[in-house]
C-alpha cells in the first residue's frame, strides 16, 4: 500500500481551496440551468479528493471502496426515486373540501333513489 | 520489538493488527454510509423544494451571510487537513505532533462553532427562525443597507435584480428555505459538536502515549467521521450561501 506524505497531503488541500474559490467565482455568474449542476458537480471533485487522499482510500484495501461507494449509489437510488416520484406529482395544488361535509367545486351528486315500497 | 508491541494492541478476535485495523476502517466506513443517508435525504428535499420555489429560496440565499460561511468553510477544510496530519504524525510515529495538530483541529472546529454561533444570533434578531414571528422585513432592511455600504455600478445592478425578484415572488417559501436552513446546519453543527467530544477523548489518548506506527485505529477512525463532516459542509456551503447568488 503507497502511503501518502506531507507534501501530497499540503497539494491536495491547496487543491481544494482552488477549487472552493471556482466555485465561489463561478456562483457570481449566471450559468442559467447550468448553476447547480456546476456548484454540485465541483463539490463532488472536492469529495472524491478528500474521499481519496485524506480519508485514505486510496491506499486502502479495495473492500473499503466498495463501501464508500455503496453510499453513493444508494444516496443515487434516494435521489431517483424521490425526484422521480415528485415529478409524476400534481404540479398545481388541488383544491380539497374545507370539511368532510363539503364537496369540491365541480362535483354534484346523483339525485337520491326513492326506496322501493 | 515493534512486533511485539503491535501483538499486545491486537484483540482476541483478530489474527494480525492489519486485520484489526482494516476491520475497524471498514465499521466506520458503514457507518458513514448510513449518515450519507442521513444527510442525503435532508439535502434531496431541499433540492426538490428549490427547484418548486427557486425564487423564495434565491431571496433567502442572499439573506445568509455569505462572508462568515465562507470563514466557516475554510476553518473547517484547515481541521480536516490537520486531522490528517495528526493521523499521519501517528504513522510516523511523531508523539508529540499528534498531539499539536490534533489540538489545532479542535480549535479550529471551535471557531467555526463560534462564528456559526454569531451567525445563528443574528438570525434570531432579525427574525428569520420559522414560526409565528418569522418575517424578513428586517433582514431586507440590513442586507440593502449592506449592499448600498459596498458601492459600485456591479452591487446597484445586482441590487436592481434583487429588488425586482422581491416584486415578483410569493415571499411566504422563504419561511420554508430557512427551514431548511436551520435543519441541514444544526444537524450539521451538531455532528460537529459530537465529533469534538470524540476528538477530547481521543487527544487524551494520545497525551497518554497510546498511539504509534503499530497503532492509531481510534484516531484513524475518528479522522474518517471528522473529513465526512467537512464533506457535507462541502456541499451544504455551496447548496445553501452560493446557488443564486448572481
Amino acid at each position: 500500500m503507497k502511503e501518502t506524505n506531507a507534501k501530497s497531503y499540503v497539494v491536495i488541500f491547496a487543491i481544494l481551496i482552488a477549487l472552493l474559490g471556482l466555485n465561489f467565482a463561478l456562483s457570481q455568474r449566471d450559468l442559467g440551468c447550468w448553476g447547480p449542476v456546476v456548484t454540485v458537480g465541483i463539490s463532488c471533485v472536492q469529495a472524491f479528493l478528500l474521499g481519496a487522499y485524506f480519508m485514505h482510500l486510496r491506499e486502502s484495501p479495495k473492500l473499503n471502496w466498495v463501501f464508500a461507494l455503496s453510499g453513493v449509489f444508494f444516496l443515487a437510488i434516494l435521489v431517483a426515486f424521490v425526484v422521480t416520484d415528485n415529478a409524476g406529482r400534481a404540479s398545481q395544488q388541488i383544491k380539497s373540501p374545507v370539511s368532510s361535509w363539503e364537496l369540491p367545486e365541480n362535483v354534484t351528486l346523483p339525485a337520491p333513489t326513492q326506496p322501493a315500497k | 520489538m515493534s512486533e511485539h508491541a503491535a501483538s499486545a494492541h491486537v484483540a482476541h478476535q483478530f489474527d494480525t493488527a492489519e486485520q484489526q485495523k482494516n476491520a475497524s476502517v471498514m465499521g466506520m466506513w458503514i457507518f458513514l454510509v448510513t449518515e450519507i443517508m442521513f444527510f442525503g435525504a435532508v439535502f434531496v428535499a431541499y433540492a426538490i423544494y428549490r427547484g418548486k420555489f427557486g425564487d423564495a429560496f434565491t431571496i433567502g440565499t442572499h439573506l445568509l451571510d455569505l462572508k462568515r460561511g465562507t470563514i466557516n468553510t475554510l476553518l473547517l477544510m484547515s481541521s480536516s487537513f490537520t486531522m490528517t496530519l495528526a493521523v499521519l504524525a501517528a504513522r510516523q510515529g511523531r508523539r508529540s505532533q499528534i498531539t499539536t495538530w490534533l489540538v489545532t483541529t479542535l480549535l479550529l472546529g471551535a471557531a467555526f462553532l463560534v462564528i456559526k454561533g454569531f451567525e445563528y444570533s443574528a438570525k434570531f434578531d432579525h427574525h428569520l427562525v420559522p414560526g409565528p414571528n418569522f418575517h424578513i422585513e428586517q433582514a431586507l432592511a440590513a442586507h440593502v443597507h449592506e449592499t448600498t455600504a459596498t458601492s459600485g455600478a456591479d452591487a446597484h445592478q445586482a441590487d436592481s435584480h434583487f429588488a425586482s425578484l422581491l416584486k415578483t415572488t410569493d415571499l411566504k417559501h422563504v419561511q420554508m428555505f430557512f427551514a431548511f436552513y436551520f435543519t441541514m446546519t444544526g444537524l450539521h453543527m451538531i455532528h460537529m459538536i459530537i465529533g469534538m467530544g470524540v476528538l477530547v477523548f481521543i487527544l487524551r489518548m494520545a497525551q497518554q502515549g497510546r498511539f504509534g506506527p503499530a497503532y492509531y485505529n481510534p484516531l484513524e477512525v475518528t479522522s474518517l467521521y471528522w473529513h465526512f463532516v467537512d464533506m457535507v459542509w462541502i456541499f451544504l456551503f455551496p447548496m445553501l450561501y452560493l446557488l443564486g447568488r448572481h
